[in-house]
């Protein structure tokens, strides 16, 4: 299977984000099994996991820049701004289910942790919704 | 796959026109290589505006390049 330089770009977005949320929603879980671990410590992980996907982002898209550079002088064309926008439109329902669901869960169990946590979850999955939506449009057409 | 309702002949028309790669008629046009394999195997519909440089390239009218044909 033969993949562009913004699908092998996308795939890269979507392993960084999955393993950093991923490793994420461990400590999470660690914090609601043992509550002897302080709440608030999953705020400095949030803000170091943000911060090693911004930089991990940053190298390796920059990397992948100098290794297909002949593909990235090409920049993009009208059908990639339309599969970003079908990909964007899908995820931002997603997303705005997540508002609501965290809305609701925040009625029912009115904790900041887990407002917090429900918006992270669902802003991850819009994400990954967004990245997946992509990679099925360079495949299967638009 | 998803196939769509334009056909073309932008793969004889290349051929005809000294067998002009992909990538020369994607940088005639301004778009990548990734675009034309997807016009030229129906995964993407050009904009009216694209169809009209890819007939300016090949200097014939827009039906020669495109046909409509609606799945069955």
């Amino acid at each position: 299977m033969h993949l562009s330089y913004q699908e092998k770009s996308i795939w890269a977005s979507l392993i960084i984000t999955s393993i950093m949320f991923i490793y994420y929603f461990s400590r999470v879980l660690g914090v609601i099994e043992n509550p002897e671990i302080p709440e608030t410590s999953l705020i400095i992980v949030f803000i170091g996991v943000i911060t090693v996907t911004i930089f991990a982002q940053i190298v390796i898209q920059s990397i992948m820049a100098i290794i297909y550079r002949d593909e990235v002088k090409d920049g993009g064309d009208e059908r990639e701004t339309l599969i970003r926008l079908k990909a964007t439109s899908i995820s931002h329902y997603v997303l705005i289910s997540g508002v609501w669901i965290a809305c609701m869960s925040f009625y029912l169990n009115p904790s900041a942790l887990m407002l917090m946590n429900v918006f992270i979850v669902f802003f991850v999955v819009s994400e990954i919704v967004g990245f997946v939506t992509q990679l099925i449009y360079y495949q299967r057409g638009v | 796959m998803q196939l769509c309702n334009i056909q073309n002949n932008m793969r004889k028309l290349r051929f005809n026109h000294d067998e002009m790669t992909q990538q020369e008629l994607a940088k005639n046009i301004g778009v990548t290589r990734q675009t034309i394999i997807a016009i030229e195997s129906r995964k993407y519909s050009p904009t009216l505006e694209l169809a009209f440089k890819i007939a300016d390239v090949f200097q014939v009218p827009l039906e020669e390049i495109f046909q409509y044909k609606p799945k069955q």
